[in-house]
């Protein structure tokens, strides 16, 4: 107990940040996690705010952290980073004047990168808490897109460069047995989005499409219909073809 | 609704006011509009809160606290000003103002207005409750919940804000912690370019407190809270979907972590409502459930069926089999609370006693084969209802307000729903949301089997909207009003159905 008491105070202002420095690259879904720890290092309980700013080049979802605290607990809040531009900045995060620098190091995708990693947008009609649209690019197959408006179709999922890029085929995987039935896949033009591919009566977890290359500085996938209870967009994965 | 138009009320105010004063040093922080509630026969709760950036953290106010002047006037142009005073806008309380007006005169109208930083508030309007030994002829009251902003546009507010009421009763769901895009989710306004702050879940004091500034900035709801006092229970979305006590719905949380949400979530809630001094939590608990009076026609109690409840029986959803559910030391209320309430039901001498809580009372069973239950509702926990209705059996009058269900069902309720040839006891009335769930429709397959499986429902439709009702000494009247649509503006209202119940003989007829 006497060494737990110790340990409290020895955390400077009870404020930490994990990790030390961060090192990410541009684009929307390129971003890192920074963790802020909040702890109340008293007897009584507190609540506590920690207020967070950076610079311009890098975006933060939030500049406040407020929570209540009870004695010797810690909130530990995640605070996702993401960067327009490559640079060496700062993330700075205070609570009572104790102040928490964070080194970030942004730096460009490598040229050679996939088209996902290239993305500089990932957009969606809606998305739920958690399943964000850039969840469908994240290589992971316990993560999806899911769009917030249960029975309501259609929904659109959208991935955009800085550049415009070669695109010859959408590999998508969606979820099992309450997956994607029915979608469209367009790429932008001048004006508007043309259809380039039309997927019915899908029941594959994963589905490829291709169409002839078309040059695009956008993508978008346009969901008409699911199976199962048809309620909503699920999009675990989608790999754009091209380079 | 005012009579008066608000904005020139507010015009005339203001012109009449800021001369006194020096130029403004913020932006105007009345955004959020007012609101009064828990009223008394000598007093009301007034509240505002000062954010004149709603979607910004602490609502773009600096950590500094806020001097806000209020008057209460017996007209609505403020020559009769007969309470004022001062009070204080703290960040500690997220700026915002609880005002426990006394000295005032019972079952009258009364307006009300806030200053701050030479701004002037809208102007609200405000009833206090009959004298206790008043014998009021009627008591006229709406009861409204679920008002997912992402589901919808509020223009059910606004027609209830057209009602004549004396009180509002709200049921639960004020807000929902999920993520909301820059659009507002299906209201898909363009204009409204939500930081991405708001795809965050609620979790932390911060952004319940911005959920609420978003909610609190729609018109419509500003006109509703400004047109009537409010008496406000919460049901599970204010913190987490079907959480019970100290249980997280995902059973990975730790009951330490999910204590620290519920504060969070437990402050701002008071933070955002005109509840008293007195009821403001401490740290993660927070008493909710008290009664008001109105003369002797009717006292209401308003119940919290979330924070003491045990948790879900056999994993909580529809279940069919769940014998856990019938163990009669489950409880819903907590033995606190519902020890409470028999007391007080048991010795009302009131004509009428409303139970305004969250959750279906009725038994509802869901019809075919399976014929489940839903294990978050009353129906999961048999053994506190049971105990109401048998005091209601003795108790005359006893009237229950749910919400939670995004439909509207009227209900004779027994001592034992399994036969359908007894007296009622008692009568419930669940009120649909106010947008959550969408248009909806009149009916769906799922109603109608509920229909049929239910024979006490005498009504069950899935539109949207809220339920007018008039106590009278001796019969009750209930028009459920509902809404063409909500998933675009302008939506109209008309009444479904209407249904009266006898005091002293309760079971609902067709009006």
């Amino acid at each position: 107990m006497i060494w737990a008491a110790v340990m409290l105070l020895t955390i400077p202002g009870g404020l930490v940040v994990d990790p030390g420095t961060l090192a990410i690259t541009t684009g929307q879904c390129n971003g890192g996690d920074l963790t802020v720890r909040l702890t109340n290092t008293g007897t009584r309980p507190v609540y506590a705010d920690a207020r967070l700013s950076a610079s311009r080049a890098l975006h933060l979802p939030r500049t406040l952290i407020s929570s209540w605290l009870p004695p010797g607990y810690t909130a530990s809040v995640p605070v996702a980073v993401t960067a327009t531009r490559p640079g060496r900045y700062h993330v700075r995060v205070t609570r009572n004047g104790h102040v928490v620098k964070v080194p970030v190091e942004v730096s460009a995708p490598p040229a050679d990168a996939s088209l996902m990693r290239l993305a500089t947008t990932v957009t969606a009609s809606s998305a739920r808490a958690g399943s964000s649209a850039c969840a469908a690019i994240d290589g992971r197959a316990d993560t999806m897109w899911n769009d917030s408006t249960g029975k309501r179709w259609p929904d659109w999922w959208q991935l955009g460069w800085a550049t415009s890029h070669q695109v010859s085929g959408v590999e998508v995987t969606t979820a099992e047995g309450w997956g994607l039935r029915d979608w469209d896949v367009r790429v932008a033009v001048p004006g508007g989005w043309s259809t380039v591919a039309a997927v019915r009566g899908n029941v594959l977890v994963k589905n490829v499409v291709n169409f002839p290359p078309r040059w695009t500085g956008s993508v978008r996938i346009v969901t008409l219909a699911g199976n199962a209870v048809n309620d909503q967009s699920r999009l675990v994965e989608v790999v754009i073809r091209g380079h | 609704m005012l009579r008066l138009p608000r904005r020139r009320l507010f015009t005339l105010g203001g012109a009449a006011l800021i001369g006194a004063f020096p130029a403004p040093r913020i932006d105007y922080p009345f955004t959020l509009g007012v609101a009064s509630g828990d009223p008394l026969p000598d007093g009301i709760l007034l509240w505002t809160r000062l954010a004149p950036r709603p979607f910004e953290p602490a609502g773009g106010l600096p950590p500094v606290k806020c001097r806000v002047e209020w008057q209460v006037a017996e007209d609505d142009a403020f020559t009769r000003v007969i309470r004022s005073g001062v009070s204080t806008a703290s960040p500690a309380y997220g700026h915002s103002v609880h005002v426990d007006v006394a000295g005032l005169r019972p079952g009258r109208d009364y307006f009300y207005r806030f200053r701050s930083r030479g701004h002037v508030s809208p102007v609200g309007r405000t009833r206090t409750a009959p004298a206790r030994t008043a014998r009021p002829e009627a008591l006229r009251f709406a009861l409204a919940s679920c008002q997912a902003y992402t589901d919808g546009y509020y223009d059910a507010w606004r027609h209830l804000a057209a009602e004549e009421l004396d009180v509002v009763f709200f049921l639960g769901d004020y807000i929902y912690e999920g993520a909301i895009n820059d659009v507002g989710g299906n209201r898909m306004d363009s204009s409204l370019r939500l930081p991405d702050t708001f795809t965050l879940e609620t979790d932390t004091l911060d952004l319940y407190r911005m959920r609420y500034a978003l909610y609190r900035t729609d018109p419509d709801l500003q006109a509703a809270h400004a047109a009537f006092p409010w008496v406000l229970t919460w049901d599970d979305h204010e913190v987490q979907d079907n959480y019970a006590d100290g249980v997280s719905r995902f059973t990975t949380v730790p009951q330490k972590d999910f204590l620290v949400r519920r504060a969070n979530a437990y402050r701002a809630y008071w933070e955002n409502q005109p509840l008293r001094w007195p009821r403001r939590p401490a740290g993660p608990d927070m008493s909710a459930y008290r009664r008001f009076r109105f003369g002797d026609l009717a006292h209401a109690y308003v119940l919290d069926t979330r924070q003491y409840r045990d948790d879900q029986a056999c994993g909580d959803n529809l279940r069919a089999g769940c014998d856990d559910r019938d163990d009669p030391d489950r409880t819903l209320l907590g033995a606190g609370q519902r020890d409470w309430l028999l007391d007080r039901m048991g010795r009302s001498d009131a004509r009428w006693n409303i139970l305004a809580q969250q959750i279906m009372m009725a038994e509802c069973r869901y019809g075919g084969p399976a014929n489940r239950l839903d294990m978050d509702k009353w129906d999961g926990y048999p053994a506190d209802r049971q105990r109401i209705l048998e005091t209601a059996a003795r108790v005359p009058g006893t009237v229950v307000l749910s919400g939670d269900i995004h439909n509207n069902y009227a209900a004779d309720l027994r001592a034992d729903f399994e036969r359908p040839e007894t007296a009622a006891v008692a009568v419930e009335l669940v009120g649909t949301s106010i947008s959550s769930g969408g248009d909806g429709s009149d009916s769906t397959p799922q109603l109608e089997m509920q229909r049929q499986y239910n024979p006490h429902l005498r009504l069950a439709n899935g539109q949207r909207g809220y339920v007018r009702c008039e106590l009278g000494r001796d019969v009750m009247r209930a028009d459920y009003r509902v809404m063409s649509q909500v998933t675009q503006p302008g939506g109209e209202i008309s009444t479904r159905a209407s249904f009266l119940s006898e005091r002293t003989r309760p079971g609902l007829v067709t009006a």
